[in-house]
């Protein structure tokens, strides 16, 4: 079912081997210890860039994409280098406009997250994108926009729903037909 | 460091999955002295992803089926590589790889047994369809099979012990579409409680049972098998890595060597060995368990462990509908599903046939990850497909050969230094040929069912759930690992009862066929305990 790849992705996660040992709950995603201030900022802003929120949908930014980020890099050390690396590359990219990432325009923190994507730091990219990904999809206020924009209700998915029985009177055209295997006798 | 005390039982089993289990039970409900060794554990309640509402994270990092990734304490390296590597699933568990499945729950047809003689396709297997009906029904019964009744495809057209399972709006549209198309359908044959089963209660309905299923109406070894086992008398000790099987100078198999949870080295003894580690986990250890009398490893003297491995030619080919597909409940196994391409068309340009199961949607994270994409067009994109795809699972027959393959990897190992494993898996022109034509015939019935797009997942790298063929069974000691009782040629109290002893591989899922082949290989145990 591959329920857990991406499509179109330019580069190998590298978090992908960490996976099962950086599960965070929602209750221990708590106060960011490993960004500081200034690199916690250009990760808000990044993934403001990743899943923008609008009247409706609110962006990855408005629920906790950065404590998140950051409680899954204290559970994996090695993967402390590729987030830094990834945020320094953004935040160079972004003094060389002569500007913060978080205060530029948003068409150019585009622009930077798409260079960033595509060859300054491909495998941070990827890894921002998914965990942002995931810590948006569970967020309670974002599964509540997902049921009333799609029907989607992800509280039928824990506790069910009556469903009508299996039309059997269906099966007629089927059942009537004459068998349907191949016979291997010899 | 060696513990001084060691086991003696009649039975030592290798593993507590679908095949262990049901080995397990069958033999301590007749007295004997049966001891099973699992690597994992017993999965507490809490640890079930769909207890959460935030169960696709959780899905994606512990529970994740990969073990490259999950790399829980259980777990061994696997890496996968070839044309078109294998994303091999499974667990490490008591259960094994089942506490991920969906329950599709199929029998094989006649004619999977024999491919050979039919279609000059693999290998026939040593026994046939006919062998294995007790099995069938006996298993069937235990799990509470859910179904219906009459299946043309089926010889006998058997009675199903339980009613299908609910399909909802999205299995009446694929019923129109096979209809409007003419083609064979019939509901999907689960593992799945329809209604209350021996103190299991019916399923609500959650959908995503590969998340795990907080009820125990999705039948796992753990809610079927392994209750009755333990009441008779079996023994289940987890968190126990067999290191090998040991073997003495006639070349029988005397027990294994196991490292507890400690990492203490201990030592059971038996009179007959039972290897049910799956496709993957059985010829790693076959391959683990060198000695002087087998250097190629346990069962090798045809050179056939590790070889023939085949996870079926297996896509998702998913449609896009302009209505609600309803996608958040209802099992997601699969609604109504095909034979119709299953047996061999002398007009296609392939042999053999595929399968298709008419299925649900994704879930929103799964969704968001595979359609939208990041920037302004997100929400849009997720709006467009969460709720309005459906997929059409397509699995095909693909044939045994030897370079498809698991060898172990001295590189990468686990957390006590025992190897991990590389898969190699390429495509055959065969299987390309035949899952062209199954996308080529889901397009079509998704296009019936009133889908406006199709999109598919490709076979860039095969979707990994059904690891089969590396210990094959045959009558032929010198191109196959075990006979026709599942007991291996070359050790005479060693038997491989899973996924492995398959001798061609069908085009369904091939969890029942595994468990009615270990009820029928533990009478076979029985039979030549009683000479």
């Amino acid at each position: 079912m591959a329920f857990d790849h991406r499509a179109g992705a330019a580069a190998a996660n590298p978090y992908a081997p960490l996976m099962g040992r950086t599960f965070v709950t929602l209750e221990e995603t708590g106060p960011i210890t490993v960004l500081d201030a200034k690199r916690a900022a250009t990760v808000d802003a990044w993934v403001r860039r990743l899943i923008p929120g609008d009247a409706t949908w609110p962006s990855a930014g408005d629920v906790d994409t950065v404590a998140y980020i950051d409680a899954v890099v204290r559970k994996a050390p090695t993967l402390r280098p590729v987030l830094l690396g990834g945020i320094d590359a953004v935040d160079r990219a972004a003094h060389s406009r002569g500007s913060e990432f978080s205060a530029l325009a948003h068409d150019e923190q585009t622009a930077i997250l798409r260079e960033i994507e595509g060859g300054g730091a491909p495998e941070a990219f990827s890894m921002v994108l998914e965990l942002a990904y995931e810590a948006y999809y569970r967020a309670p206020a974002v599964q509540q926009v997902v049921k009333a924009r799609t029907g989607f209700d992800v509280t039928n998915t824990v506790v069910g729903k009556p469903m009508k029985p299996f039309p059997v009177d269906r099966l007629e055209t089927i059942s009537t037909r004459p068998d349907r295997f191949r016979s291997v006798s010899a | 460091m060696t513990d001084t005390q060691t086991d003696t039982v009649d039975v030592l089993v290798i593993g507590a999955g679908a095949a262990g289990a049901a080995v397990v039970w069958s033999l301590a409900r007749r007295g004997l002295n049966v001891l099973c060794l699992e690597q994992g554990d017993w999965i507490p309640q809490e640890e079930i992803p769909k207890n959460h509402a935030d169960w696709e994270v959780r899905g994606r990092h512990y529970w994740n089926p990969s073990p490259g990734k999950r790399r829980g304490p259980a777990d061994y390296p696997v890496t996968n590589l070839g044309e078109n590597p294998v994303d091999v699933y499974m667990y490490s568990a008591v259960g094994g790889s089942a506490v991920g499945y969906g329950g599709h729950f199929w029998r094989f047809q006649p004619s999977d047994f024999k491919a050979k003689t039919i279609d000059d396709f693999g290998v026939d297997w040593p026994i046939e369809y006919e062998d294995l009906i007790p099995y069938y029904e006996l298993n069937e019964k235990m799990i509470g099979m859910s179904g219906a009744s009459g299946d043309p495809v089926t010889p006998g057209r058997p009675t199903v012990p339980l009613p299908p399972m609910p399909i909802g709006r999205q299995g009446d549209r694929w019923i129109d579409g096979f209809d409007k198309l003419g083609w064979y359908w019939w509901a999907q044959a689960q593992a799945l409680l329809s209604e209350d089963y021996k103190g299991r209660p019916a399923c609500v309905n959650r959908g995503f049972c590969a998340f795990g299923c907080p009820s125990g109406a999705l039948a796992l070894p753990s809610n079927t098998y392994w209750p009755e086992a333990l009441a008779a008398g079996a023994r289940l000790r987890t968190k126990a890595r067999v290191r090998e099987v040991t073997v003495n100078e006639k070349g029988e198999a005397t027990g294994a060597l196991y490292y507890d949870e400690s990492g203490l080295l201990r030592e059971v003894k038996a009179s007959v060995v039972v290897i049910s580690g799956n496709g993957v986990g059985t010829p790693r250890l076959l391959l683990m368990s060198k000695s002087n009398r087998f250097p190629g490893g346990l069962a090798n003297s045809s050179g056939q462990v590790g070889k023939n491995f085949m996870p079926h030619v297996q896509t998702m080919v998913i449609g896009h509908f302009d209505e609600p597909t309803d996608a958040d409940h209802g099992a997601w196994g699969g609604t109504v599903s095909s034979r119709h391409f299953y047996e061999t068309n002398r007009d296609n340009d392939y042999v053999r046939g595929f399968t298709m199961v008419a299925m649900r949607g994704y879930s929103p994270l799964n969704t968001a990850l595979a359609t939208a994409p990041w920037g302004d067009g997100h929400h849009d994109a997720l709006e467009h497909h969460l709720n309005h795809e459906a997929t059409v699972w397509v699995c095909g027959d693909d044939a045994p050969e030897e370079h498809n393959r698991i060898e172990l990897d001295e590189v990468n190992v686990d957390d006590f230094g025992l190897p991990g494993v590389n898969t190699y898996y390429t495509l055959s022109e065969n299987s390309k040929r035949l899952g062209a034509d199954g996308v080529r015939r889901a397009t079509e019935l998704n296009y019936a069912a009133g889908a406006d797009s199709v999109r598919t997942t490709g076979f860039d790298s095969i979707l990994g759930w059904h690891l089969l063929g590396t210990a094959r069974m045959g009558a032929d000691p010198g191109n196959s690992v075990v006979n026709a009782d599942n007991r291996a040629h070359d050790v005479p109290n060693l038997y491989i009862v899973d996924g492995s002893s398959f001798s061609t591989g069908g085009a369904v899922n091939p969890t029942h066929t595994i468990q009615a082949l270990a009820l029928r290989a533990a009478d076979k145990i029985w039979e030549a305990r009683r000479g």
